[in-house]
């Protein structure tokens, strides 16, 4: 239950943006406002220096747009003209726009605008300038996103995980004259080759400095609203609590927060703008715990000036703000983000940069919080050790027996050395936060500013290897011509194959991936987000355009069908040798139909995780291929890319796409749904041969995590027994050095029964990939692959 | 040495402290009613026919050189009588709705198999455990996997019914860390109805095994029809206070064996018999142990 009426209350107005199946559960709209206003200024500020530019458009945009306060809120800041509303970024590409307006999802005399909006950007988004880049064949195999699917010229999706400790200790009020003074020094100008740096410099200081002005006169507005409102307001008690938002908004994000609640404010301040005003953003990427804890502390434990339930009503706040965000993706995401919007995952728990246990009261507050107001989003993310608070993992434990899939646990004796492999100090390691789901970044640092993940799917690479580069269901020629598989004389053959399809799908993305960088650091600079890094001071470039290499990575959907699928051919073609590739490729290309005694023996074939080490050295090369292919892809900066193997949904929308696999699965089914969790229902000796399988692979390699789904059957974590059981399991997953572990506690005659009865389960949430969904936002499809997974319970 | 078992349960929860691997041997002295694993009563490999997986191919029709299974109805059937456990059947069928039960290994294999999980045994106090059936129907090779547990430092424990030779515990109690221990009934001729044989050489070696051994646990299964009334289940409270037993678990009877009687075309004289929830068990069954001195459990 939540904690307050008042939380209460505003959770039931939330207008969630939750994608479900192609489109939104609620009531949903794209908002002109931000096209508009972005689209004026940039016909005002023709010439100028395109960061100048768009500094300006920001600051129109913060100057127009409409704000509210809703009833109740004691925590302020909205993204689009309305809680149903979300923001338009007519930059990227008319994409989202063309499906909003097809779906009649705008404000209906916004039409002709939206039409002039697409008019005036054409030729000028993102999209049209990357595909001008490319062939038309290529073209085809990029906006197919069959195996490989690099799209964010058409999504323009990005992360950030700006400076906290700096931006707060400074407030934007003291990052306005730390700009001043870095401009004063730029006031004599070089008579030298050093004068494109200098300009570039001198450009962005300026951009800066209006789009930070432009965030605290934004902030400004909220208090002058406040005061409005609490004008028209009779109730006395309201009224105060408008007049306390109007003087925290007149103070922060422009002064520095002196309280918990003045820290909450001015973190939505900031995270609203640099996350989905200046530039769409997903992820939090920031260790809350940590940045806020010595707000909570001097209020609640040294000073008492508020109480802890008052600052549990206020994290339950911010979460319900968290929770109404939302973009209007594109249809590949609307696609695989299915019961969520944002992949928003707040990292608490791990260590100090001394290596002690970083956990804190407001750790465990944060867990309350997260239980009493029982939302999908933000997910929880916790940083495990072997030092960690047993009250922390307990904590965990309660939460995580409630069904909700939260928190996920990350292990971080892989965490740390992970990030050092990268290039980080060992206390910038200890420094890790999530950018998304899996990715461990460093908290603070401009890590990932300008780099987001893209999408490789391994099983229809194997598919496309297995038949000549043909895609089954389509009969398109997606990839190169690797010889038809009566050519392909050894399992050697086969796998080389395999290698050579990754290896051109790899290529074709990353370099879909470079071009796009390329003009985004042209034309989708962040003023604002660049001044939240003190650094920038000192780089004199835009965080988009540093030239620090970081660890950009490709997320792998259903890297273990590839794997059982290799497994199986090695055993039953080439070591027992029972069938031929011939016929093999008939009965795939019949979709096993009347080929059921042949696909049984393919499901019988050893399979990942069930600790057989057949199956689980081939599982190893098939990872290890990816991971060597993906290396030697580079990106813009010279950057080696590397992958994640999680599925996200897309083993939903890639399944639909993939013909017949040798693993025994059929054509559309859905691919394994996670990154290194067995297929459903194959695994078939309990949690602990999973987990034994899973440890075979080395975690620390795969440089941006590896996702694993743990179905447990409530009685397992029933009682005091079921508390020990877990806390002896999760020590003994840390000690397998296993990277990530998240768990799904509902049982599959809770969940069919749901199915039949939704209306009795509106509140039940469970985990779908690495963030959680409300069981009734996802499709059909979508909750049967949760039943699917393989349910552990006890014998 | 070989041994014959049904199946090897890693994440095994209920079969003695922390998360242990479970061995389950083939061959018990005893035929209880009620009998929870019904295929490890034989000391050799059965046939499980799971008739839901059966999609009617009649490969195993086919196969049967004795033409003990044949299509009734639409029904695959195997003619129990006519069976001589050739497994040519098992072989021919994909969809694994014949499958052996009990297979043959050796005590070298069992105990690799265990270590796969040691991480987990050694972070939750747990190990091996071995069941049935009944591990002293096959007294050498609890002998010898109590030896090489005890080698390799693998925390041992051995559910057993007691209806042994008092020498092969003996033998083994030194290597054994911890006994679960079965007391079904106080009767001599009630336990003679119920499982076949006489419970004296059980309750004789519960004494002396206790006199000798600091952790032997009472398990008592509590079986409607059997010993559930007041009397007899006081009469075995009794008996256990006569004995050093060091904490007693209540297994309340549950019908989840029926659909592996039905695999092995057994017939189950409990099949109708609804299980017993365990806050039934706590209200009405557990008062009756209370204030002994002992710690009690419930489901082990």
């Amino acid at each position: 239950m939540p904690i307050s009426n008042r939380t209460a209350d505003l959770k039931s107005r939330i207008v969630y943006k939750t994608c479900q199946g192609d489109w939104f559960t609620d009531d949903v709209k794209l908002c002109i406002e931000r096209g508009r206003y972005w689209t004026e200024s940039y016909k005002e500020t023709v010439g100028e220096p395109e960061v100048i530019r768009r500094a300006k458009a920001l600051e129109k945009t913060l100057l127009n747009m409409t704000l509210y306060i809703k009833d109740g809120e004691l925590l302020v800041g909205n993204i689009a003209s309305t809680s149903a509303h979300m923001p338009y970024y007519p930059e990227i590409s008319t994409e989202s726009a063309r499906d909003a307006i097809r779906a009649k999802l705008i404000d209906e005399e916004n039409l002709d605008e939206f039409n002039e909006i697409m008019d005036f950007w054409k030729g000028k988004t993102i999209n049209q300038m990357v595909e001008k880049e490319f062939s038309e064949e290529e073209l085809k195999i990029i906006n197919a996103c069959v195996q490989v699917a690099s799209v964010d010229h058409r999504g323009g999706h990005t992360l950030g995980s700006p400076d906290y400790f700096y931006t707060m200790s400074n407030g934007l009020n003291g990052i306005l004259a730390k700009i001043d003074a870095e401009l004063e020094k730029l006031s004599v100008m070089p008579c030298d080759e050093t004068m494109g740096e200098f300009l570039e410099k001198r450009h962005l200081f300026r951009a800066m400095k209006i789009a930070v002005y432009a965030v605290v006169k934004w902030a400004q507005r909220y208090s002058d609203l406040a005061i409005e409102k609490a004008k028209q307001t009779n109730d006395p008690a309201r009224k105060a609590e408008l007049m306390e938002i109007a003087r925290i908004c007149a103070k922060v994000p422009g002064n520095p927060p002196e309280t918990f609640r003045e820290a909450l404010q001015f973190f939505i301040f900031i995270h609203f703008i640099d996350h989905h005003i200046e530039r769409l953003a997903t992820g939090i990427s920031q260790r809350f715990d940590q940045i806020f804890y010595p707000y909570y502390k001097s209020d609640i434990l040294d000073k008492r000036t508020a109480k802890r339930e008052e600052a549990q009503e206020l994290i339950e706040c911010l979460w319900i703000k968290l929770a109404e965000l939302g973009h209007f993706h594109i249809k590949e995401r609307r696609d695989t983000y299915q019961g969520t919007n944002l992949l928003q995952i707040i990292t608490i728990g791990g260590v100090d940069r001394f290596g002690q246990d970083a956990s804190n009261d407001l750790t465990l507050l944060i867990l309350d919080a997260t239980k009493s107001i029982r939302l999908t989003q933000p997910s929880i993310a916790l940083r495990y050790h072997n030092k960690l608070n047993p009250a922390v993992l307990d904590k965990a434990y309660d939460l995580i027996k409630t069904g909700m899939g939260m928190p996920s646990l990350h292990n971080d004796a892989v965490t740390i050395p992970l990030l050092m492999s990268l290039g980080a100090n060992i206390e910038q390691a200890r420094n890790a936060a999530f950018a998304v789901c899996m990715a461990p970044i460093v908290a603070g640092i401009n890590m990932i500013s300008k780099r987001h993940a893209w999408n490789l799917q391994p099983p229809l690479c194997l598919e496309l290897a297995l038949n000549n580069g043909v895609h089954r269901l389509s009969g398109r020629k997606l990839g190169p011509a690797t010889g038809m598989p009566d050519s392909l004389n050894t399992y050697e053959e086969v796998f080389e194959a395999y290698r050579q399809q990754l290896s051109y799908a790899l290529n074709l993305g990353a370099r879909a991936r470079s071009v796009t960088r390329h003009y985004e650091i042209k034309f989708m600079q962040r003023p604002f987000t660049s001044a939240l890094f003190e650094r920038t001071l000192e780089v004199g470039k835009d965080v988009m355009a540093w030239e620090e290499v970081c660890a950009p990575w490709i997320n792998t959907c259903g890297q273990i069908d590839s794997a059982d699928s290799l497994t199986a051919i090695k055993k039953l073609v080439f070591d027992d040798k029972k069938y031929t590739m011939s016929e093999l490729h008939a009965a795939l290309e019949a979709d096993w139909v009347s080929h059921e005694d042949m696909r049984q023996d393919f499901i019988n074939a050893p399979k990942f995780g069930n600790d057989d080490d057949y199956a689980d050295e081939v599982a190893k090369s098939a990872f290890l291929v990816v991971d060597e292919e993906t290396y030697k892809c580079q990106d813009y900066l010279g950057g080696h890319y590397t992958n994640v193997p999680q599925s996200v949904t897309r083993h939903m929308r890639y399944g639909l796409l993939a013909g017949a696999l040798p693993s025994g699965r059929k054509a559309r089914e859905f691919l394994s749904d996670a990154g290194v969790s067995p297929y459903p229902g194959y695994d078939k000796y309990g949690p602990t041969a999973v987990l034994m399988s899973v440890s075979k692979i080395d975690h620390v390699h795969y440089k941006r995590g590896t996702l694993l789904n743990q179905r447990l059957a409530p009685a397992v974590l029933a009682g005091e027994k079921g508390k020990l059981l877990f806390r002896n399991y999760v020590k003994a997953w840390a000690d397998l050095n296993i990277f990530h572990v998240q768990f799904n506690v509902v049982s599959s005659e809770e969940l069919k029964d749901a199915q039949i009865h939704p209306e009795k389960y509106s509140d039940l949430i469970v985990r779908v990939a690495g963030y959680s969904a409300y069981f009734n936002h996802l499709t059909k499809a979508a909750q049967d692959s949760i039943i699917q997974r393989t349910e552990q319970v006890l014998v | 040495m070989n041994v014959i078992i049904t199946q090897m349960q890693r994440f095994s929860v209920n079969d003695g402290p922390g998360i242990r691997t479970t061995c389950f041997f083939k061959g018990c002295p005893l035929e209880c009613r009620w009998c929870h694993n019904p295929e490890t009563q034989m000391p050799f490999p059965e046939v499980f026919f799971k008739e839901n997986f059966c999609k009617l191919c009649e490969a195993c029709v086919a196969a049967c050189p004795q033409q003990a299974v044949t299509l009734v109805r639409e029904h695959a059937v195997i003619n129990r009588l006519k069976c001589t456990l050739c497994m040519k059947c098992v072989d021919a069928c994909k969809y694994g709705a014949i499958e052996t039960t009990g297979k043959s290994y050796t005590t070298e294999e069992i105990i690799q198999y265990v270590l796969r999980d040691q991480v987990f045994h050694a972070r939750s106090g747990g190990g091996m455990t071995i069941s049935g059936g009944e591990p002293y129907y096959q007294p050498g090779a609890v002998a010898e996997l109590a030896v090489m547990a005890k080698e390799r430092g693998i925390h041992l424990v051995v559910d057993t019914c007691g209806h042994t030779d008092w020498t092969n515990l003996e033998k083994t109690a030194s290597n054994i860390d911890l006994f679960l221990y079965d007391i079904k009934h106080i009767d001599e001729e009630k336990h003679r109805n119920f499982t076949g044989i006489s419970n004296r050489m059980s309750l004789e070696n519960a004494a002396r095994l206790t006199q000798i051994h600091d952790g032997v646990v009472a398990r008592v299964p509590i079986i409607p029809g059997f010993n559930d009334s007041a009397e007899e289940l006081g009469e075995i409270m009794k008996f256990i206070e006569t004995c050093r037993f060091t904490r007693i678990d209540l297994l309340p009877f549950h019908n989840f064996a029926t659909a592996k009687y039905a695999w092995l075309n057994k017939n189950y004289l409990y099949a109708n018999q609804n299980s017993i929830s365990k806050e039934y068990a706590e209200e009405q069954y557990l008062p009756m142990f209370q204030n002994k001195g002992y710690e009690i459990g419930i489901g082990g």
